[in-house]
C-alpha cells in the first residue's frame, strides 16, 4: 500500500525474499534514526541494526552470487564498512536499509572487478513469465531464451534495476532509494529497459 | 550470446536458519575494533620503496629528517582508510573558504547557453529539470555552477582525490573539474532522465611533449557511495593560448619550441586547405522528380529561359507548387508579370518571387517530370550518378595520400623540434640551469555531457606508487597534529592527496618532483613544511617528526591560502 508517507509496500507476492519486507514509515524512519545515532557514538549499540537488516542485505548478496560462503563475507564485509562510516552518515530522510543496500551492491561489484568475474543474476522462469507479460510478449521457450540473451546486453545499473523490479519484486520507491535515484526516474528508466528489449526482441 | 553476466536459473533457495548460521555480530564489533593497523610502540618516519619507485628513489631528493627522540605512543592507531571513513566524503577543511559558485537563471521550458567569465560553456537543453517525484519542471530555475583547476580549489574544496580501481589505488591527476546543481524556490531539484548538458570547460593543462595528445577521461563523484564513477573519455582540444611563466628558467626555450610548433601547424592548415581545394569536388547530379498528383501545376514561360542545376535532365520540366508553399491567390497568376525573382532553395525547390506593380507573390515550386520525360531523365541519372561515384572515390584516394604524406612530414618536423629542444635543456642542466619544469602549459577546453548534476572531473588515474612515509607531524611550537587531515601536493602533478596525520596514516611522495605537505590546525590556520624545507629532512631511518611551519596568520580568503601554498619560495 502506498501513501504520502515514506512507505515501501508489505508484499504479500515475494515468494523468494524469505522475510516479508518491512514497512518503514515516517514514524519509523525517525526512531531508527535515533538507534543511528546512538551507533554513531558506541559502536555496540549497532546491534539492533545488524540484527534488523543482516537477513534481507544477506539475501540481496546472495541473490547476486548464489553462493553462501561468499555472500556471509561480503555481507560481513557491507555491515563493517557500514560501522566504519556510520559516523559520516547523515539523516536524509531515507531509509537507513537503503543505504546498506547500496554499500551492498558496490561490494558486490567491486568483488566481481577484483576477480575479473561475470556477475550473477539470480531468475526464476516465472520472473521471466511476469516480464514478458509486462512486455506484452509472448512466453514460449525460445523467447524466454532470447529475453536472457538481450538481458545480458544490459549495462550493469539498467540490469539492477531489472533485477531489483522482476527479480525481487521490490517497489519503485525502495528501488529509487537503493539506487540514488527518484521514484519517478527509476520508473522512466525500467519502462525504457523494458522497451529496449522489446524492440530487440521484436527487431 | 556474449555471456556478460552468469544467469542463474531457478535458484538454491535460502531458509532463514541458513542465512542465521552465519550471523555473529559480537565477531563484526571485535572485526571494527581490530580494523585499525595494529598498534606499534614508538612512532617514527618509516621509509618504503614501492614498485618501479625503487630505481628512481635512488636518484630521488635527498631528504634531511631532523632526527628527534619520540615519546612511547598510547594513542589510537588507525590507518588512512579507517580515518577517512569516519569523515564527511567532501569535507572542505576551511568551512567558509570555498571555491565560489556561479549563479544562472534559465528558463527551464527553453533551456539555454551560458558562458562564463573563464570562457566555460554550459548547453542546457529545454525540458532538462525534474523535481523529486518525476515531474518536469517549469518556469525559472537556478543553475550554480563552479570550477575547480588547481590544487589549491580541490583542497578547498575537500574533495578526495583518489580512484579505487579494481583494489588498486589510484589519485586523479585533473585537468579541471566543475560542480553543477540547480535549485528551484530553493529545493534542489534533478536532470530528467534522457537530458544531459553539454559543458565546455576551458582549463590548462602541462603538456610535456608537443608530439604527445594528453589523454583524460571523465568521471562523476558518488557521494554516496564514496567513489568516482568513471563516465567517458575527456575530448579535449587545444586552444591557441600558451601560457608560459616569464618567470620560469626555461622560458625563452619553450617560447622558441612552441613558435616553431605554430609555424608548423599553420603551414600544415595551409597546406591542408590547398590539397582540398586542389582536387575539386565532382559535381553531384540532381535526381529527376517525378510529377505528383495531389500538386498544382503552373505554366511559367517565363522560366524558360532560366539556367537550373541538373537541366540536362530536365527536358519537358513541369513546374508543380511545392507542398511547402505559402497560400497564394491563385488569380494572381492569370496575368503578364512586370518582373521576376527566382532563387534556388535547395536541390529540390525554388523560390519564385512573381512581381506585377506594387504587387509581389512569392511561390515556392519544383521541377519536376512526367511520363517518358521522366524514364529518360531517370536513366540519364544514373549513369551520371554511377560516374560521380567513380570521380568521387578517385578523389578520396587522392586526397587522403596527399594528406597522408602531409601528416608524416608535420609529425617528422614536429619530432625535430622536440629533440632540438631536448638536446638545448640537457646543455642547459649541464650549466646548471634547473630543467625539471620542462612541460608546456596549454589551454585547452574539455568537452563532455553531464548526465546528472554533481561533481565532474576531467582526470587522469595514476597509481598511488613513489615513496612512502609514515610520518608524525608537529609545529616550531611544540603542538602534536596526530588527529588532522594533512594534504601533499605534487608540483607536477595537479591533485591533493589527503591521509591521516596520526599513526597509521601513510602518504606517497613524488620523488622526481617538489612536494608540499601542510595541515589545517583546530584554530584554522595553516602549518606547512614547503619543498625546501621539505628536501632538508634527512631520509634515515629512525625515530623522528617531521616539524611544521605553523604560519600565524588569520585566514581570511582564498588569496590567504594561495599565498601561504605557493611553490614559489615567499618566506612565511
Amino acid at each position: 500500500m502506498f501513501s504520502n508517507s515514506l512507505t515501501y509496500s508489505t508484499q504479500n507476492n515475494d515468494h523468494r525474499m524469505g522475510s516479508t519486507r518491512k514497512t518503514v514509515s515516517e514514524e519509523a524512519i525517525l526512531e531508527e534514526w535515533q538507534e543511528i545515532q546512538a551507533a554513531q557514538q558506541d559502536p555496540a549499540m549497532f546491534r539492533p541494526l545488524y540484527h534488523r537488516y543482516y537477513d534481507p542485505i544477506f539475501r540481496f548478496i546472495f541473490q547476486r552470487t548464489a553462493d553462501e560462503v561468499l555472500s556471509a563475507d561480503l555481507c560481513s564485509q557491507v555491515f563493517l564498512k557500514a560501522m566504519q562510516r556510520l559516523s559520516g552518515y547523515e539523516f536524509k530522510g531515507v531509509p537507513f536499509s537503503a543505504w546498506l543496500y547500496r554499500i551492498a551492491m558496490n561490494e558486490t561489484a567491486q568483488h566481481y572487478r577484483r576477480n575479473k568475474r561475470r556477475r550473477v543474476v539470480s531468475l526464476e522462469e516465472a520472473d521471466l513469465s511476469s516480464m514478458m507479460d509486462e512486455m506484452e510478449e509472448g512466453i514460449d521457450e525460445k523467447e524466454k531464451w532470447d529475453l536472457v540473451q538481450a538481458l545480458d546486453d544490459l549495462k550493469d545499473q539498467d540490469l539492477q534495476l531489472v533485477e531489483m523490479r522482476f527479480f525481487e519484486q521490490r517497489p519503485f520507491k525502495e528501488i529509487a532509494h537503493i539506487m540514488g535515484m527518484t521514484e519517478g526516474n527509476a520508473k522512466v528508466r525500467t519502462y525504457r529497459i523494458l522497451d529496449r528489449l522489446k524492440k530487440k526482441l521484436d527487431p | 550470446m556474449r555471456n556478460k553476466y552468469q544467469f542463474n536459473l531457478n535458484p538454491r533457495k535460502l531458509s532463514s536458519k541458513d542465512i542465521e548460521k552465519h550471523k555473529d555480530f559480537d565477531a563484526l564489533l571485535e572485526k571494527y575494533r581490530q580494523s585499525p593497523a595494529p598498534r606499534r610502540s614508538g612512532r617514527r618516519i618509516r621509509l618504503l620503496y614501492i614498485g618501479s619507485a625503487v630505481a628512481a628513489a635512488v636518484v630521488g631528493l635527498i631528504f634531511y629528517f631532523s632526527i628527534m627522540q619520540v615519546p612511547v605512543d598510547t594513542g589510537p592507531v588507525m590507518s588512512n582508510e579507517a580515518y577517512f571513513a569516519q569523515q564527511d566524503f567532501a569535507n572542505p577543511p576551511l568551512k567558509n573558504i570555498q571555491p565560489s559558485f556561479a549563479s544562472y537563471t534559465v528558463d527551464a521550458e527553453k533551456g539555454g547557453t551560458y558562458e562564463f567569465a573563464g570562457g566555460s560553456r554550459l548547453v542546457i537543453p529545454s525540458r532538462a529539470f525534474m523535481n523529486d517525484r518525476g515531474q518536469l519542471i517549469e518556469g525559472n530555475v537556478d543553475i550554480q555552477y563552479r570550477e575547480m583547476h588547481d590544487y589549491i580549489d580541490f583542497f578547498l574544496s575537500g574533495i578526495p582525490m583518489t580512484y579505487d580501481s579494481a583494489g588498486q589505488q589510484y589519485y586523479l591527476e585533473s585537468a579541471g573539474m566543475i560542480e553543477l546543481f540547480a535549485l528551484q524556490d530553493g529545493k534542489r531539484i534533478n536532470l530528467a532522465p534522457g537530458k544531459r548538458i553539454e559543458v565546455e570547460l576551458i582549463s590548462e593543462i602541462t603538456v610535456p611533449n608537443v608530439n604527445v595528445s594528453p589523454r583524460y577521461n571523465i568521471y562523476k563523484l558518488d557521494t554516496l557511495s564514496r567513489e568516482w564513477i568513471y563516465q567517458d573519455v575527456d575530448h579535449i582540444q587545444f586552444l591557441d593560448q600558451q601560457v608560459l611563466d616569464e618567470l620560469d628558467p626555461l622560458y625563452w626555450q619553450k617560447r622558441a619550441l612552441l613558435k616553431q610548433w605554430k609555424a608548423i601547424e599553420s603551414r600544415a592548415e595551409a597546406e591542408r586547405a590547398r590539397i582540398l581545394s586542389s582536387i575539386p569536388k565532382p559535381e553531384l547530379p540532381i535526381k529527376p522528380q517525378p510529377l505528383r498528383s495531389n500538386q498544382a501545376s503552373i505554366g511559367l514561360t517565363l522560366l524558360e529561359d532560366v539556367d537550373i542545376p541538373g537541366r540536362e535532365f530536365y527536358q519537358g520540366t513541369i513546374w508543380q507548387i511545392s507542398p511547402n508553399c505559402p497560400d497564394f491567390d491563385p488569380s494572381f497568376l492569370s496575368q503578364e508579370m512586370d518582373s521576376f525573382e527566382f532563387e534556388p532553395l535547395n536541390n529540390l525547390e525554388y523560390e519564385l518571387t512573381l512581381i506585377k506593380g506594387e504587387r509581389r507573390q512569392r511561390l515556392i515550386i519544383m521541377p519536376v517530370l512526367s511520363g517518358s520525360d521522366y524514364q529518360q531523365a531517370v536513366e540519364a541519372y544514373e549513369e551520371a550518378y554511377a560516374d560521380y561515384e567513380i570521380r568521387m572515390a578517385e578523389r578520396k584516394a587522392k586526397m587522403n595520400s596527399q594528406l597522408a604524406e602531409l601528416e608524416a612530414s608535420v609529425a617528422e618536423e614536429k619530432a625535430r623540434a622536440q629533440r632540438a629542444f631536448e638536446a638545448q635543456l640537457d646543455s642547459l642542466e649541464q650549466e646548471g640551469v634547473p630543467v625539471a619544469q620542462s612541460g608546456i602549459r596549454r589551454r585547452i577546453v574539455n568537452r563532455f555531457y553531464a548526465t546528472s548534476l554533481g561533481i565532474w572531473n576531467c582526470d587522469r588515474p595514476v597509481p598511488l606508487d613513489g615513496q612512502s612515509l609514515q610520518p608524525e607531524f608537529e609545529d616550531q611550537h611544540g603542538n602534536e597534529y596526530d588527529k588532522h587531515t594533512a594534504f601533499l601536493v605534487s608540483r607536477d602533478r595537479n591533485t591533493v592527496l589527503q591521509f591521516y596525520s596520526g599513526d597509521g596514516g601513510a602518504i606517497h611522495l613524488d620523488e622526481d618532483s617538489e612536494n608540499m605537505i601542510w595541515l589545517v590546525s583546530s584554530d584554522n590556520k595553516i602549518a606547512v613544511l614547503r619543498p625546501d624545507q621539505l628536501e632538508r629532512i634527512e631520509k634515515e631511518n629512525g625515530e623522528v617528526k617531521i616539524v611544521l611551519h605553523l604560519v600565524d596568520k588569520e585566514i581570511r580568503s582564498e588569496a590567504d591560502v594561495r599565498e601561504i601554498l605557493q611553490f614559489e619560495g615567499t618566506e612565511i
